[in-house]
């Protein structure tokens, strides 16, 4: 019989804030066994809603 | 002798005529007149309503016939670029007569862009086999942005694996009523952030084979099933042991139904979950 322990390591955003690693956006991140929290940071929701308005215009032109 | 002929004649006359009533010698002049009228009218009026309907049905297909060859090239046509979008399309208009096969870079931007989207027809169905993507088709941006489509399965696996085939970018199913999406991608397929940017997404599976090797989101798709989630996991790429860092972003619904256990498959295999 084999046992394997399997870690999943979770990041939450601080209330009021985002995770971003520069390309994703998120609250909530599973990490990958490649990834490190180091490669994530938060910013606010503010700038969140500015980003994503960044990429709305360039979508449209 | 001739009292027996002449009754031959009257019995034929009562026959054709349909009647029982005796029929006199000195009427049988009229009688030839007037069978051979209503026999000369009813064939004309049937004749003519045959020949009406039979004429129509060949002029639609005609008609049918002198569009399609000319839009489909008679069937040679590979470049559909625009081909199908724009509001005046839609499930009822749609009736290629050839198959419809996307070949070459491009070949298939903005296929069903507007399809419908002021929603007159029911929603189109695109199953597996209905369009040949060719393996070859690179750039499908928008390819059903706002169209009313309901499935939309495709398969641009190469056949042909020594083809010379770039990336092909997925972009955007903004479709108003997608339900159902299946489709055959490669490790090397490559996916925009907005694409499968449509709500109503539930069903996502993959053609035998495909590999998912680049950050890829749903992060529009608040009704992805289990069985979805599942399937996109298990076409991930295994890249445990490499160090290299990929992206799969999902709804928080659809991150709320997947186990810790699930979700460590995808992180086991070297994948983010956002």
């Amino acid at each position: 019989m084999k046992i394997t322990t399997i870690e999943l390591r979770k990041l939450t955003a601080t209330e009021g804030y985002v995770l971003t690693n520069g390309e994703t956006y998120s609250k909530e991140i599973y990490l990958g066994v490649n990834d490190s929290p180091d490669n994530w940071h938060e910013i606010t929701e503010e700038e969140y809603a500015e980003v994503l308005k960044a990429e709305e215009e360039q979508i449209n032109g | 002798m001739l009292k027996e002929y002449l009754s031959t004649l009257a019995n034929k006359f009562r026959e054709i005529l349909g009647t029982t009533e005796p029929i006199n010698a000195q009427d049988f002049e009229g009688k030839i007149v007037s069978v051979f009228a209503e026999g000369h009218q009813t064939g004309e009026i049937a004749g003519y309503q045959t020949g009406l309907a039979e004429g129509i049905e060949q002029g639609k297909q005609a008609e049918y016939d002198a569009f399609w060859n000319t839009y489909q090239e008679n069937g040679n046509r590979t470049h559909y670029q625009n081909g199908f979008s724009g509001v005046c399309w839609n499930s009822e208009n749609f009736r290629p007569k050839y198959p419809i096969v996307c070949k070459g870079y491009g070949s298939a931007n903005c296929l069903f862009e507007y399809f419908d989207n002021k929603r007159k027809k029911p929603p189109l169905e695109i199953h597996e086999g209905d369009i040949d993507f060719n393996g070859s088709v690179t750039s499908m941006i928008s390819t059903a942005q706002n169209a009313y489509i309901s499935v939309f399965e495709m398969n641009a696996i190469p056949s042909v694996l020594n083809s010379m085939i770039d990336t092909f970018h997925m972009n955007d199913f903004g479709g108003a009523v997608l339900h159902t999406i299946k489709l055959g991608v490669r490790e090397e397929t490559t996916y925009s952030g907005n694409n499968f940017k449509c709500a109503t997404i539930q069903n996502v599976s993959f053609v035998k084979g495909s590999i998912i090797g680049t950050n890829i989101s749903f992060q529009y798709c608040d009704k992805l099933t289990h069985d979805s989630l599942m399937n996109i996991i298990s076409v991930l790429k295994d890249y445990s042991g490499t160090g290299t860092i990929h992206t799969l972003t999902l709804h928080t619904n659809a991150k709320a139904i997947l186990t810790d256990g699930e979700k460590a498959i995808a992180t086991q295999k070297g994948w983010t979950i956002a």
